[in-house]
């Protein structure tokens, strides 16, 4: 077990320098950042400056053996564009990032599983025929259309909640529905076919056979069995929300991680592009890591492959 | 269940907590972007937007206001040149900083050699070739230049006055609690939320209204122009083309600032078939300018052929749009050996200006009907001006032309620095250019920029489109007007949210 | 990242061609035979089963590709065709349409119907060349990871792991920077995003196989690696691939207009639904069917690319025809 997670460490740590130097790569040759840091009004004279100012004036290869030595000293450089420490800038983002990827992954689970179980007991009924439907147009119907939408009806119109920001719980809520409704689609079809499955199996035909309560049988042996795949996604989008749901972000003017990298990169403001890559990298891998560990606890079978 | 139901609903009824109500004495802002650093000397960087918030914190030495774009005294009531590279300001009595420290000389001095020592920043560009600064007593500051320099008392507008103290605070706890002595004074920032200002009561200018400024970035046009309707915000700037009717209705209203920026787009003359004059003429008359603005702008700009806008100096209202003329068009390819056309590459700009992917999609198919096929490429903002400046675009490219005061900076921008023309044109613009940027006399610039709209306009070096209108919104009830101040007529926002 | 989960452990019940008895692990499941009917079977229930394997979702897929593949002939009016002085005029059912444009004009006065038939070309193309890329280069690397294990199986995994953790739109805006944004780029921006999706379930899919008792036994007869895979693994493949390209290809459909929204998708003047909905969204007040036609065709087609998978999983994977 201890080599186990020795292991997966090493490798989390080879992914992490990878995912550093393809980025380091990427916005170094996607343009010059005095170009457009600097407004029109800027000369070659100020721009050469700026660029000696952030060693920018460097080969490639010098800049980047600089920024991963400073990195590894958790000095990860000073945003071009403000002029504080990148990690700072990435990391006052944080809060509200995560306050919109729980809400939202709550939202999920809370109603795509039930949904999806329910789906499942009743397969063919009418309300696995609803369910399925409304997954479908979940998943069909992309989430800026949706934002926009919702913005008309609820905020303009009707003026239940405020259009854009935050602050308050009511901010939260459209973003929070626009991204959750996504995911609960995404649970409650993946909750329905790993149950459809479980229920087929022998135990539960055993379970069934014992005289066990329908819902026993439901709950404590189908489900139980079907949660290692569904634990898996919300883990893996748990992690790709992380860096940010740009989209949703861009629309309800959600001051999260997603809309700072996109317009660093649109700026080209490489220290917070890099130090949100590699956070986000870092969250993603140590999210994957820790399902890896639950697997073993959720299916024992998995325990001895791993070791 | 009960039970339940009703806790629920508790719970509900608890969140929905009323906004707190419209104060009238708070006004709320919004921009597409949020400002880098509210300190005026913060290293390298500056976003345009930066400033639209820092008039409201510093003041600068000179004015730029008024229908006619006249000079008008601020922290400078006078203003004087003893010789031909200095220049004598004396300065206004009795104004402190918002720490309560007097604003001298000395401040002035500090200001200027921190700038001038900020190489690599936009600001150190408008200095030029800034000697330094002199203090000849706590109410009198000169400035020198190596050369003389006149657009420095224009250039001077965007300079904003520092606290001597900055240097004790130190840059980053300056740039976290900036302050100056302008109209309002610095209240907080929650990155990208909400920046917050609060009104300085003693203000040399008198108290301002509103109490409370509030700045907010919301980068989606259609999400700025959904809030201010719902109330959310009083201003926003640059909502979508299209809701202009929407938004001019019921409670809110729209302002424009006419002819604030040109849109055209230069051509590489160097490339065949660019660098034939007939060639170039074509396209200018290929395109129906007045069409495009009237339906994609819905009236709000105006059609053009020269570089300059209204108002800035170097226009020359002799000088009309070319006419939408594709039989002249066709003609003249021919003539330059065209009859069927060539294929071209344009670079632009998408959501940068009022519409620009539209009139640049209409216009390339106005291109197509004359035989102009046009390959449309949609580039990023960086790459447009690193490739502008370095000369290494193809065909027709996207310029930005209108954020400065003085015509200097913009025309070396456009004329000097890009090598897209050829030799005789070159030695033209060069020489045009040099001469200007040498004539201490305004009106005698203003005729050697005129020659060079001219000359722009017969070698048709853009492709000219119009003047675009700078748009606002507004919430009725809110009495902000039109109404220019510091740094000139593309500044829109100094138009409308100076508060002066 | 949405499928390979429900596809894990679902190849244990695949007939191959070694393996003449299908064994179906539950009793209320019917032998797969994988897209053709039995010898016995009657010409009525061969329908069925086609109409089993394909439903309601493969006939929307079909009608939507018969729609692209004519545009160029059903469009009303020419892909360069604009006249501005009459943009925003109102689709047919409006009391002010007219059936010169029946589902109306846009921003530029071009015929909405004429760009949402090119653009189902340039959507379902740039989608559908990216899932087959995708899915090439995806069940390769799949089937290498999976077969030949140790380091190849280290490396494409920890690609594999690179390409998921990193924030997918920094890609996307980086590949369209450095390169010019293109039809090109933009494909290769979305096999970027697919690969992996494949490369992880037939992973998973090989390993299983392997360990099967005719592969076990081909490999202790000595069989070449290269024929062990493709007569006795790669067919246990097909059946998932399918069912997920048709997921992908959804997926892919949004992530496209989701990336047009933001201008880093199908560059203009090419039509792309995606880009026209991004169009159009200012005028959701004024001029509602810019946005909302091409949005509802976007649905329609997800929704049938959605269907059609799942009636493909359910033909093809025994497990879920509980019956």
């Amino acid at each position: 077990m201890r080599r186990y997670v020795v292991g997966r460490v090493l490798q989390a740590l080879v992914a992490l320098l990878g995912v550093t130097c393809v980025a380091f790569l990427l916005v170094s040759l996607s343009g010059d950042p005095a170009f457009i840091l600097l407004t029109p009004e800027a000369g070659e004279e100020q721009r050469a400056a700026f660029r000696k100012l952030y060693g920018l004036d460097q080969p490639l290869p010098v800049q980047y053996a600089r920024y991963v030595s400073h990195v590894a000293r958790g000095d990860f450089g000073s945003s071009f564009a403000f002029n504080r420490p990148a990690i700072q800038v990435v990391l006052e983002r944080l809060p509200a990032t995560l306050l919109l990827t729980a809400t939202a992954v709550a939202l999920g689970v809370v109603v795509g599983m039930p949904a999806g179980i329910a789906a499942a007991v009743k397969a063919s009924g009418p309300l696995d025929r609803l369910v399925m439907a409304l997954v479908l147009l979940g998943q069909s119907v992309p989430t800026f259309w949706l934002g926009l939408l919702m913005i008309r009806i609820f905020a303009v119109n009707l003026r239940w909640v405020p259009v854009s920001g935050h602050g308050t719980v009511l901010h939260l809520v459209m973003p929070a529905v626009a991204l959750g409704l996504y995911l609960a689609a995404l649970l409650a079809r993946l909750t329905r076919s790993e149950m459809l499955e479980a229920l087929a199996q022998d135990y539960v035909r055993t379970a069934r056979a014992k005289g066990l309560s329908e819902r026993v049988v439901t709950v404590a042996h189908a489900l139980k069995n079907a949660l290692l795949p569904i634990v898996t996604l919300i883990g893996l989008q748990l992690g790709a929300l992380l860096g940010g749901a740009v989209v949703t972000e861009t629309v309800f003017a959600w001051p999260g991680i997603g809309s700072l990298v996109l317009d660093a990169i649109l700026r080209k403001d490489y220290p917070v592009v890099l130090a949100a890559v590699e956070f986000v990298a870092a969250a993603f891998i140590v999210i994957n890591m820790a399902l890896d560990l639950l697997y073993g606890y959720l299916d024992p079978r998995l325990r001895t492959a791993q070791t | 269940m009960k039970t339940l139901r009703n806790a629920l609903i508790i719970i509900v009824l608890g969140l929905i907590v009323p906004a707190p109500a419209h104060a009238k004495d708070q006004w709320v802002v919004a921009f597409g972007d949020e400002p880098f650093s509210l300190n005026p000397a913060n290293k390298g960087a500056q976003a345009v937007v930066s400033d639209y918030v820092m008039i409201h914190l510093y003041d600068a030495l000179i004015d730029f206001t008024g229908p006619d774009l006249a000079l008008k005294p601020m922290l400078a009531v006078r203003w004087e040149n003893p010789n031909p590279t200095t220049w004598r300001f004396t300065l206004r009595r009795g104004v402190k900083f918002h720490n309560g420290d007097p604003l001298t000389a000395e401040d002035v001095k500090f200001t200027v050699d921190t700038q001038l020592a900020n190489k690599g920043s936009s600001i150190n560009a408008y200095l030029g070739p800034t000697e330094g600064a002199r203090v000849i007593d706590p109410q009198t500051v000169e400035i020198t230049t190596k050369t003389p320099f006149p657009p420095l008392i224009f250039n001077l507008t965007r300079l904003h006055i520092l606290p001597r103290a900055y240097a004790r605070v130190g840059m980053d706890a300056f740039a976290a609690k900036p302050f100056g002595s302008g109209p309002y004074r610095f209240v907080e920032w929650q990155r990208g939320q909400r920046i917050v200002l609060e009104a300085n009561p003693d203000y040399w200018g008198g108290q301002p209204t509103p109490k409370r400024l509030v700045f907010r970035p919301i980068a989606d046009p259609s999400t700025r122009a959904a809030e201010l309707r719902a109330g959310g915000v009083d201003i926003i700037t640059s909502p979508p083309i299209a809701q202009v009717k929407e938004l001019n209705t019921g409670d809110t209203t729209i302002l424009t600032v006419p002819g604030a920026r040109v849109i055209a787009y230069p051509i590489n003359a160097l490339q065949k078939p660019l660098n034939d004059v007939r060639v170039r003429r074509a396209l200018n008359y290929a395109v129906d300018r007045e069409t495009i603005v009237k339906s994609l702008l819905g009236g709000l700009g105006r059609a053009t052929g020269q570089p300059f806008t209204p108002g800035w100096l170097g226009y020359d209202p002799e000088i009309g749009p070319y006419p939408y003329d594709p039989a002249q068009a066709r003609r003249l390819l021919a003539d330059a050996g065209y009859p069927s056309g060539f294929e071209v590459t344009w670079n632009i700009s998408v959501g940068v200006f009022v519409a620009d992917k539209e009139v640049a999609e209409a216009a390339a198919a106005m291109l197509g009907q004359v035989g102009v096929r046009v390959r449309l490429v949609p580039t990023e903002r960086a790459k447009i001006q690193q490739d502008l400046q370095s000369s290494t675009f193809d065909g027709i490219t996207a310029g930005q032309w209108g954020t400065v005061a003085e015509s200097d900076i913009m025309v070396r921008w456009f004329f000097k620095n890009p090598r897209i023309f050829t030799p005789e044109v070159e030695g033209k613009l060069h020489q045009l250019v040099a001469t200007a940027a040498g004539e201490l006399d305004r009106d005698r610039r203003g005729k050697v920029y005129r020659e060079l709209a001219r000359f722009a306009h017969d070698e048709a070096l853009w492709l000219f489109i119009h003047h675009q209108d700078e748009l606002i919104a507004k919430r009725r009830d809110v009495p902000w007007q039109v109404v220019s101040s510091r740094g000139g007529k593309a500044h829109i926002y100094y138009f409308v949210l100076a508060p002066r | 990242m949405r499928v390979p989960q429900e596809w894990s452990a679902a190849s244990s019940g695949e007939r191959t061609e070694r393996d003449p008895e299908p064994r179906p692990r539950s009793p209320g499941a019917r032998a797969s035979v994988r897209g053709h009917g039995g010898p016995f079977e009657a010409p009525h229930e061969i329908g069925l089963r086609v109409w089993r394997a394909v439903g309601p979702g493969g006939v929307v897929v079909a009608a939507v590709v018969l729609l692209a593949l004519l545009a160029p002939v059903l469009a009303p009016h020419s892909l360069g065709a604009f006249d501005l002085t009459h943009r925003l005029s109102p689709p047919i059912w409006d009391a002010r349409g007219d059936w010169t444009h029946p589902l109306g004009t846009d921003t530029l006065g071009r015929d909405v119907l004429s760009r949402i038939l090119h653009g189902a070309r340039t959507s379902l193309g740039v989608a559908g060349a990216a899932v087959l890329l995708a899915a090439a280069l995806g069940i390769l690397l799949g089937l290498l990871s999976g077969y030949a294990g140790s380091w190849a199986d280290g490396v494409i995994m920890r690609l594999a792991e690179i390409q998921l953790s990193f924030p997918y739109l920094l890609l996307a805006i980086a590949v369209m920077a450095l390169f010019k944004p293109s039809l090109v780029n933009l494909i290769v921006v979305l096999v970027l995003r697919s690969w992996v999706v494949y490369a992880r379930l037939i992973r998973v899919v090989t390993l299983s196989a392997r360990e099967r008792d005719f592969v076990v036994a081909a490999r202790a007869l000595g069989g070449r690696a290269a024929r062990i895979l493709f007569r006795h693994i790669a067919p246990n493949v097909v059946g998932p691939s399918i069912v997920v390209s048709s997921f992908q290809i959804a997926e892919l459909i949004i992530v496209e207009s989701s990336l047009s929204f933001l201008g880093l998708g199908v560059q203009p003047p090419t039509p792309s639904w995606g880009g026209m909905v991004s169009e159009g969204r200012d005028y959701v007040g004024s001029a509602w069917w810019i946005s909302a036609l091409p949005g509802l065709a976007i649905v329609v087609t997800v929704l049938g690319a959605n269907l059609f998978g799942d009636a493909l999983r359910r033909s093809l994977d025994p497990r879920l025809r509980v019956s």
